[in-house]
């Protein structure tokens, strides 16, 4: 989920806004937005094919799809949107704990319930809580990206085991996990500079600095969404 | 703007290195998947020689044991039959002791001749001397005579000469074939054609019976004697595929290109 800034509306507003980078965040977020209707479409053109992993990949991508709608609109409405964000975690960790559960080997698969034990009950207090949700929100958005970093890295361990994977290139699952792990890769230290040890929006005060994050992270998610088309278009038959 | 620094180069970083773990992911499991191939091939020519070095064996001590049967048993049974013969001549006995000597030569014969056939079936000697078609059609005269087929042989009129192991290894898998029909498929008649091509030879084995399916008979566990023609056709390069009609029998066609075929 791509959390469209509304420049005008930060709590912190810059003395002089560089109109130049300001209009940069606009068109990647944009593009980061409407990027997901690429996997979307193409999944449904597929559909016939799906397993259940594919299935699950793309209901994902539904669901994101419908969160970025609105996150859009209210972005556009001149509202923050990052409210939003624990219940989207909450949901994407779901939908990808159960793709990794599915398709990892053997202890991994009890990790991964303890996982998402714990980023949902993270989620959760998240949002009961009140008082400084954006913060906690970055955090649990760091922990979840720490796990599933970890889960696309032990996906490519265990495919030097699969010898009955001939092609990487046509393992849907591949193409899949590429766009998760580079995405989270990405995604990292954008929710790393969210946190500040007295707990300040630190990217909030230095424009520049959240333009540039911002730019980064729109073009991860691209990244990621044409890595998901890929990854449906390459289902067999 | 150190911290903004470390921020913007650390995504960057991490994205290299994701890209960079992609990469060598990619990359490594390509390498994995040649080397187990080339490990895959490396056994399979390995099964394949000891397969090979298997049935050599079994032929040799079916030979052994076919010349032991002709020359030693064979020898001392008409050494045998021989002393009978003369006890009959020398001695005046009774009736009722001429009776019993002359039913123990009859089956000191019957036992000869049971002791050639079987000798003959370990090791046909036409084979080597005249080459596979003569012995099938040898073969294929006593199968029609010991049972109630109507066998049509057809082949080349100047068939070349193959290997020993080439030609015994066919000849075998055309027996099996045949016992097969024999015990299970209700046919009364066979055909068989033997074509020699200029690339390639080509044995059809065609009979009208009940007709079956390899895969239900491997499942049935009565497959070791399909498992058998596998094995030796697999030894000389052949293929061997069953062309299956229900209520019309069942067509096997068995063919090897002379490009593949084996050394020895």
């Amino acid at each position: 989920m791509s959390i469209s800034p509304n420049v005008g509306s930060l709590s912190s507003k810059p003395k002089n806004l560089d109109i130049s980078s300001a209009y940069w965040v606009n068109v990647t977020t944009k593009m980061a937005m409407w990027s997901i209707t690429l996997p979307l479409l193409v999944g449904l053109f597929r559909y016939k094919r799906f397993t259940a992993v594919p299935k699950v990949v793309w209901y994902f991508v539904l669901v994101s799809t419908v969160f970025e709608l609105v996150s859009g609109r209210i972005a556009d409405l001149g509202d923050q949107n990052t409210d939003f964000i624990p219940y989207f975690v909450a949901i994407e960790t779901l939908f990808l704990s159960w793709v990794y559960r599915k398709t990892l080997d053997g202890v991994w698969k009890k990790i991964i319930v303890a996982a998402l034990i714990l980023i949902l009950i993270t989620s959760l207090i998240s949002i009961l809580s009140a008082s400084d949700s954006d913060t906690f929100s970055s955090n649990l958005r760091l922990v979840q990206t720490g796990v599933f970093i970890v889960l696309s890295l032990v996906y490519f361990y265990q495919l030097f085991d699969h010898v009955e994977i001939k092609a990487l290139g046509k393992e849907p699952m591949f193409w899949f996990n590429t766009g998760f792990f580079i995405y989270f890769c990405g995604a990292l230290f954008f929710f790393v500079a969210s946190i500040t040890p007295n707990g300040e929006e630190f990217i909030q005060e230095e424009i520049e600095f959240f333009h540039q994050l911002f730019i980064i992270h729109s073009l991860v998610m691209v990244i990621r969404n044409i890595l998901l088309t890929i990854g449906f278009w390459r289902i067999p038959k | 703007m150190e911290v903004t620094n470390i921020v913007i180069f650390g995504t960057l970083g991490m994205l290299i290195l994701a890209i960079s773990i992609v990469a060598f992911v990619f990359i490594y499991q390509k390498k994995i998947i040649k080397r187990d191939l080339e490990l895959q091939k490396i056994q399979a020519a390995y099964q394949k020689e000891l397969l090979k070095a298997t049935i050599e064996g079994q032929e040799k001590e079916r030979k052994r044991i076919a010349q032991d049967l002709h020359d030693d048993i064979g020898a001392m049974l008409s050494t045998i039959k021989l002393s009978l013969v003369k006890i009959l001549r020398g001695k005046s006995m009774d009736n009722g002791e001429t009776e019993k000597l002359l039913n123990t030569k009859d089956l000191i014969d019957e036992t000869v001749n049971s002791v050639r056939r079987l000798s003959r079936d370990l090791l046909p000697a036409t084979l080597d001397e005249f080459g596979l078609v003569h012995a099938l059609q040898q073969l294929l005269e006593k199968i029609e005579s010991n049972s109630h087929l109507d066998i049509e042989f057809h082949h080349s009129v100047q068939a070349p000469r193959l290997d020993p192991t080439t030609e015994l290894s066919l000849y075998r898998v055309v027996q099996e074939l045949c016992n097969n029909i024999i015990k299970h498929s209700n046919a009364t008649k066979i055909d068989i054609s033997l074509k020699h091509e200029p690339q390639h030879l080509e044995i059809v084995v065609q009979d009208n019976g009940d007709g079956f399916v390899p895969s239900e008979s491997s499942k049935s566990g009565a497959s070791l004697g399909l498992k058998n023609i596998e094995s030796r056709l697999s030894m000389i390069n052949a293929t061997i595929n069953y062309d299956l009609v229900h209520s019309r029998g069942t067509k096997v066609l068995i063919s090897m290109g002379y490009f593949y075929q084996s050394d020895n």
